[in-house]
């Protein structure tokens, strides 16, 4: 609800009572004007007349006031004319401005101008002599006078303000500097104070912390101070030393007194001094010590305190004192002529060294039981002859005797009062001289004591342990000399009888020294060579006897060997034997008489017993009888190996000749079979054909052999699968005799690797052979083949394949004549079992060529194995075997009681990691209902043997299964009927092969159609044209390419796979074809002039629905084309076709897109690679390498060279193309070119056609222009990098490795 | 509490005691403005606490120093801003008071925000007049006596001011008795 509204009368707008009184009309309008129709004044306003008392009544309106606004004259029409208009009007005298109306009032004839003055300031109004007495209180220019003034102050207040901020915005920058100023100042200061603080602190705490002692004295030497490493080094504390001298504390008997009084004088003088001074702990250890004095002075000058820095040098003085030891003995041992000589002036150094009096050296005698003295050092001055004389006639037992103690105990013995210790007439005599410290040492050589020096001295004082150290390694460095010498002597004993041998040898034998010069030449090379030892040694050198060009021969043979540099001379004769390599060979050398004898030579090395290189030993056999006897026997071998030769080839000559015409005969016959026969007729066209392809065979085994035998049957290298290979000689073999119903399995162990290097096709023969003598004489029971590797030792590296069948087996004389050529096993299996007899023949050669062996075992009425081992070289698998998830997850169960196929199903599955349990009966099978329930969520999985229920319509299905598969015979009504029999998922034929059961268990787990997969399968083992695993069944193939290149690359490729292709080179033609001709495959080009391959698949497709190809599957069209485009597979799938490669691609991928023909639509497609990258190079080497390395390198060079002849023209016809609007040209153009570019590498090139292929269609000439011309740069480039990587290539591809 | 007033303390402590007294007394009132705009409202509080921190700085009676800044706005701060008006706003003492009125109303309509005191004007003889203060703001009658006092010196017309009315004694409002001796006429 509203606001209540009042009603009011309306007021009239013009009231009559509101007629002004005269004066209040003065007081409301005190600057009004009454003029008359003159426009002279008639009544003039009290202010009025305050500014303008000359505007009276009469006087008039123009001589006082000029109208400034609006522009007219001064006239009563104008006034009139203007009522509503504000006028200015300006008093002429004063200046002051009027503003306001003219209201014309005429009924009283009057003109009256009604307004105020208009002022600018405040103060206006007192200088025009006004107050606001003389306004209208109602009027609003006082208002505005004030509001104008308000505003002044407004913008005084903000004047004020802005120079407040200013003068404060300096005074703060001033503030700022000056605090800067300071900042620094108080920076530098702390900085100073910091570092001088920090040196101080360093300082103190390197005086504290040092581990030199550091001693701070008054000027009399008074200690003050002393840190922790004093404290450490000597034993005292600041507490036990303040206030003494050093010296009271810490010298004593040992100290040098000379050092001391030098140390004295140093002090009193004030001056700084080093010195080494021997002093003593608190414990009374003797020590070095190395000290630095520093006097301190005062400010002024005066000597305050001194400050001794000290170290202890005692290890190093020690290590000086051992190491002068040890020189002074080497000198004496190396300097030696004699054994003799090298002990006396050991015993000397040592003695003399270490400040004793006398050393003797006792040897272990030869029996090891006594110990003789061997040598007796004394200083001459003093007279120890008869210490001596009983020292040298003493023989002492182990344990006798100090030196017979330490030669017991392996280690040094000492005594400081011998006499008392070990008293003996010997020691009483030592004592005699002041002797009583005696030190025994061993002398030790690999444990063994070989010497014991024993040292007397007048000191009763453990020796220290640095001079023990000298010892032991003096001892050691004497006892290798009395062993070396010891054995120099024997040596010489040896040498003599060396001699001896050496003249008596009936084979020749030389040495000679490093640099090739005989060193002795023996008897029987003299005899041998007719030169004298006298002639030969000091003088010549082994060339003296060898052929140069020999010579020449062997150096060149060896850098290859050796890989470096062999200068043709003795380096030729020696390289080997200096290398610690055997070195025997044949040799021709010439004697003196210039005759040439045949040896064989073997050169050792010979070295000192430092091991030093010595010399050479030369050993020759004249090989003149040997020779006569081999060249007769290779003379007569080569005889027959001719007549053997000639044989073969007449053979393979007369086998090829054979064969011609019976390929005709079979084709021939062939077409006679097409033509209308009757029964009779064709019974016996048939016969003729069977006879014509045994005889075939017969002829391919005869040929086979006889080219074994010819040697003209090479043995090839490359990687293969194998389990795939195998598969496939097993399901060739089984269709042979499928009402047989055998067993056939393959059985590989897990561990065994996949991939092989070796020959495939001659492997393929081999096993075809074996297993198709197996399935042939086999009439019930198994054949199973089974890959291990070999299981002894001697043939690791190998694998062993076996083929085992329970045929009726081999007597024991027909197992050893079995590989015989044309064996038959008897006359009655003659008969029943046609073929050549060659089959077994050509295994053994062909695995003999493979460096293997081939064998049976059999027994008669149990049947044969027939194994070989083969020396394959495993390639690691580079990824780990990849196993679906579906699979890891879930369960198996074989139920078969086919032991065969249990074993080869658990076989694959264990390879898979995957666990599956076997039932091996119906009985078994039965049970599943009963068992528990599984767990509902993990996928189980039953293959049931078709044999365990082969009587029933329907396979029972038994329950806890998620899927079910069906293994099944060739011949079981399973493989017949179109559906799978309710409950199952798939169905498998066997034998199983590999590939069939990874791919029948993922689609189980994964869902798929049972159909297709058994379609599969059924079409693969009955032999029908599809790309199987690991090798490319016969298709028919037509390939549909415009471009010359593009064609042979794909022509090409097929062949690398083994496949022939019919060409069409438009798409009419490729219509045609189709007409003409029934194909398995068409790879058809997308872009093609006239019509292209869309259009081509969709008259295909067209006709194939009208029917007019009935019985005939539709044809499985592969899209080849270049078009990364997005969207360009569907395009290609929406015209009909089945799957799409994109260019470039390899071969392997070609052979992929055939293999997934039959599953055309599993999506599985390769996505299209985007070819669009910024940067690109012109050259990228990568597809190009692939591709040559598939085509090999020939085929690719000459490929690619073709191309870079065309390419010039070829990117010449697009600006033709261009000009003459001719878009759809341009587009193919650039799209075939860009296709090859891919494959060839020349990715830069590519990039740019890619993008004239996108924007041919749409974009303007200019733009397409620009495209064009951005193509030769990147051609060139890229060409440039092709021609050097072909021929790099090239060179790398022909050098060794 | 009208800019122009907070002003007026600013220049008479600086005129007379310099203005370091000045920023005493503005830490001591805890203001922190460094400029006061003319036409701006500050609140009253500040005011008040600027008047008695310049007591205790300048060591006066708050009551005679809002008698002398009463004077010093008129014969100073004013005349800067309003000189041409309040020389139009009469000759004489008493028109100038007949205008006071008036011109605080257009105060009042031209800064609505601010809210100027109302005067009225009783009992209008040739030497004397009583003047009502209207203000909602207490304490200040210490500031219309000096303010009288400087109209007084302004129009050259000494003038005793003697408060006969005490809103603080429950008045209705504050009101000045003002005697003067008439001027001959120049």
């Amino acid at each position: 609800m509203g606001t209540p509204v009042t009603r009011v009368n309306p007021v009239a707008p013009e009231d009559p009572r509101l007629g002004l009184p005269p004066e209040v009309f003065a007081t409301a309008f005190p600057f009004h004007l009454a003029l008359d129709p003159d426009l002279r004044f008639v009544q003039v306003g009290r202010s009025v007349r305050k500014v303008a008392p000359e505007a009276v009544s009469g006087v008039t309106f123009a001589s006082v006031f000029r109208i400034v606004r609006p522009e007219g004259d001064a006239t009563i029409h104008f006034l009139r004319q203007n009522q509503s208009q504000l006028f200015l009007l300006e008093h002429i005298a004063s200046g002051l401005t009027l503003r306001g109306e003219f209201i014309s009032l005429d009924s009283q004839r009057l003109m009256v101008f009604l307004g105020s003055p208009w002022l600018r300031s405040a103060l206006e109004i007192g200088q025009r002599g006004l107050g606001f007495d003389d306004f209208a209180v109602h009027d609003p220019i006082v208002d505005l006078l004030q509001l104008g003034q308000a505003q002044i102050m407004a913008l005084e207040d903000s004047r004020r303000l802005a120079e407040r901020l200013i003068q404060q915005r300096a005074d703060m920058r001033r503030a700022n500097d000056q605090l800067q100023r300071q900042n620094h100042t108080l920076r530098t200061t702390e900085l100073q104070l910091r570092t001088s603080e920090a040196e101080s602190r360093k300082l103190a705490l390197v005086a504290a912390r040092t581990d030199n002692a550091v001693i701070v004295s008054d000027a009399q030497g008074r200690i003050e101070w002393v840190n922790e490493g004093f404290t450490r080094t000597t034993g005292y504390t600041l507490m036990e030393v303040a206030g003494r001298t050093p010296g009271s504390i810490l010298q004593g008997p040992r100290t040098d007194p000379r050092t001391v009084a030098v140390m004295r004088e140093k002090i009193l003088q004030g001056v700084a001094f080093r010195a080494e001074v021997q002093n003593y702990t608190k414990g009374g250890r003797v020590y070095w010590a190395s000290m630095e004095v520093q006097p301190i002075h005062d400010a002024s000058g005066r000597l305050v305190n001194f400050m001794a820095i000290e170290s202890d040098v005692t290890e190093l003085r020690q290590n000086e004192q051992r190491r002068q030891l040890q020189h002074s003995v080497s000198r004496a041992l190396a300097e030696a002529t004699s054994l003799s000589e090298g002990i006396a002036r050991a015993l000397k150094s040592v003695t003399t060294s270490l400040e004793w009096t006398l050393g003797v050296f006792w040897r272990p005698d030869g029996s090891e039981h006594q110990l003789r003295c061997e040598e007796i050092w004394y200083e001459p001055r003093e007279d120890f002859s008869e210490f001596s004389r009983q020292t040298r006639t003493r023989i002492l037992a182990k344990g006798e005797d100090l030196p017979g103690r330490c030669w017991a105990l392996g280690s040094a013995v000492w005594t400081k009062e011998i006499a008392l210790d070990l008293p003996s007439p010997r020691s009483e005599e030592a004592a005699r001289h002041g002797l009583s410290g005696v030190i025994a040492h061993p002398c030790l050589l690999n444990g063994e004591v070989v010497g014991i020096l024993e040292f007397y001295s007048a000191r009763a004082e453990k020796p220290e342990a640095h001079v023990l150290e000298g010892l032991d390694s003096i001892s050691a460095q004497l006892g290798m000399f009395v062993v070396r010498e010891a054995a120099k002597l024997s040596a010489r004993r040896a040498g003599a009888l060396q001699q001896a041998m050496f003249h008596s040898a009936a084979h020749a034998l030389t040495a000679v020294d490093p640099q090739g010069i005989y060193l002795t030449f023996n008897p029987a090379a003299e005899r041998l060579l007719g030169y004298s030892a006298q002639e030969m040694v000091g003088h010549e050198s082994p060339l003296r006897i060898h052929d140069p060009d020999e010579i020449a021969a062997r150096a060149a043979e060896l850098e290859l060997e050796l890989g470096q540099p062999v200068t043709p001379g003795m380096e030729a004769l020696l390289a080997r034997a200096r290398l610690g390599q055997e070195d025997e060979r044949d040799w021709t050398l010439v004697r003196k008489d210039g005759s040439r004898v045949a040896v064989r030579l073997s050169m050792a090395v010979l070295r000192d017993e430092n091991g030093q290189l010595a010399g050479f030993l030369g050993s020759a056999v004249d090989l003149t009888e040997r020779r006569n006897a081999e060249a007769a026997m290779r003379e007569g071998r080569e005889a027959a190996e001719a007549a053997n030769r000639a044989k073969s080839e007449f053979l393979a000559t007369m086998s090829h000749e054979i064969r011609t015409p019976m390929n005709g005969v079979i084709g021939m016959n062939d077409l006679l079979l097409h033509t209308q026969l009757n029964d009779r007729q064709r019974e016996l066209a048939e016969s003729i054909g069977n006879s014509a392809v045994s005889l075939l065979e017969v002829i391919n085994d005869v040929l086979d052999f006889s080219r074994v035998e010819a040697g003209k049957l090479k043995i090839s290298s490359e990687t293969f699968v194998l389990r795939p290979l195998l598969d496939s000689v097993v399901e060739v073999a089984s269709m042979r005799t499928p009402e047989k119903r055998l067993a056939l399995a393959v059985i590989v162990a897990p561990d065994l690797p996949q991939r092989f290097c070796g020959d495939p096709l001659r492997l393929r023969q081999i096993l075809l052979n074996l297993v198709g003598n197996a399935v042939k004489f086999t009439d019930r029971g198994s054949v199973v083949v089974r890959v291990n590797s070999a299981p002894s030792e001697a043939t690791e590296g190998r694998i062993r394949i076996e083929v085992t069948d329970t045929g009726p087996g081999l007597s024991p004389q027909e197992s050893r004549a079995i590989f015989e050529p044309f064996m038959q096993v008897d006359s009655s299996a003659a008969r029943r079992y046609t073929g050549s007899g060659l089959g077994l023949a050509i295994s053994q050669r062909l695995v003999e060529l493979m460096g293997g062996q081939i064998g049976v075992v059999s027994r008669p009425g149990v049947g044969s194995t027939f194994w070989f081992e083969l020396p394959l070289i495993a390639i690691p698998d580079s990824d780990p075997p990849g196993i679906h998830q579906p699979l890891w997850a879930a369960q198996f169960e074989v139920a078969t009681a086919d032991a065969t196929l249990a074993e080869s199903l658990e076989t694959q599955f264990r390879s898979w990691h995957l666990p599956v349990s076997v039932m091996p009966s119906r009985e078994a099978l039965d049970r599943i209902g009963n068992a528990p329930k599984r767990p509902a969520n993990t996928p189980c999985v039953l293959l049931i043997d078709e044999e365990l229920i082969s009587a029933e319509e329907n396979p029972p299905v038994p329950p806890g299964f998620n899927h079910r598969i069906l293994l099944v015979n060739p011949l079981s009504p399973w493989v017949r009927r179109p559906a799978i029999p309710p409950g199952y998922q798939q169905i498998l034929l066997k034998p199983v092969k590999q590939s069939q059961l990874f791919d029948c268990l993922t689609s189980a787990l994964e869902g798929q159609s049972g159909t297709a997969r058994f379609k599969r399968a059924a079409l693969q083992s009955s032999g029908s044209p599809a790309a199987g695993d690991g090798h490319v069944a016969k298709l028919r193939i037509l390939l549909v390419e415009d471009h010359r290149t593009n064609r042979r690359l794909c022509e090409l490729m097929l062949e690398s796979l083994g496949l022939r292709a019919e060409v069409a080179t438009t798409g009419k033609e490729a219509v045609d074809a189709v007409q003409k001709s029934r194909f398995d495959v068409i790879l058809m080009d997308c872009h093609m002039p006239e019509m292209d391959g869309y259009e081509v698949t969709k008259r295909i497709r067209a006709r194939e629905a009208t029917g007019c190809t009935p019985g005939e599957p539709p044809v499985y069209i592969i899209a080849v084309t270049a078009n990364a485009l997005l969207g360009e597979r569907e395009r290609c799938l929406d015209a009909g076709m089945d799957d799409y490669l994109a260019k470039p691609f390899t071969t392997k991928q070609l052979a992929s897109a055939l293999r997934r023909r039959p599953d055309a639509v599993s999506g599985n497609l390769p996505a299209p690679k985007s070819a669009s990258t910024s940067q690109t190079p012109a050259f990228t080497p990568a597809q190009p390498r692939q591709i040559a390395d598939e085509l090999g390198w020939d085929d690719f060079e000459g490929l690619a060279r073709d191309f870079l002849t065309e390419l010039p023209i070829e990117l010449g016809r697009l600006p033709v193309h261009l000009a003459a609007g001719a878009r759809q040209e341009l587009k193919r153009g650039a799209h075939s070119l860009m296709g090859i570019s891919l494959t060839l590498g020349l990715t830069g090139l590519a990039e740019i056609l890619l993008q004239l292929e996108k924007a041919a269609e749409t974009s303007d000439p200019d733009r397409l222009a620009h495209y064009i011309s951005e193509l030769s740069r990147p051609a060139e480039q890229g060409e440039m990098e092709l021609r050097e990587w072909l021929r790099t290539g090239r060179a790398t591809e022909l050098s060794p490795g | 509490m009208y800019g122009l007033v907070n002003k007026a303390i600013e220049q008479m402590v600086c005129r007379h005691h310099g203005e370091a007294a000045w920023e005493e007394i503005k830490s001591r009132a805890g203001v922190e403005v460094e400029v006061f705009l003319s036409n701006e409202n500050y609140p009253d509080d500040m005011t008040y606490r600027l008047v008695g921190a310049a007591s205790e700085v300048l060591k006066a009676p708050a009551e005679d120093i809002l008698k002398a800044f009463g004077e010093h706005w008129v014969t100073y701060t004013a005349q800067e801003g309003y000189g041409g008006l309040m020389k139009g706003a009469g000759k004489t003492l008493p028109e100038f008071f007949a205008n006071l009125p008036n011109f605080h109303t257009r105060v009042a309509m031209i800064f609505p925000n601010l809210q100027p005191p109302k005067f009225r004007c009783t009992d209008v003889t040739d030497r004397s007049m009583r003047l009502h203060y209207i203000s909602h703001r207490a304490g200040l009658s210490a500031f219309v006596v000096g303010l009288i006092q400087g109209l007084g010196k302004m129009f050259e017309t000494p003038v005793t001011v003697t408060q006969v009315d005490f809103r603080e004694r429950g008045a209705e409002c504050d009101v000045f008795l003002l005697e003067w001796e008439p001027r001959s006429p120049a």
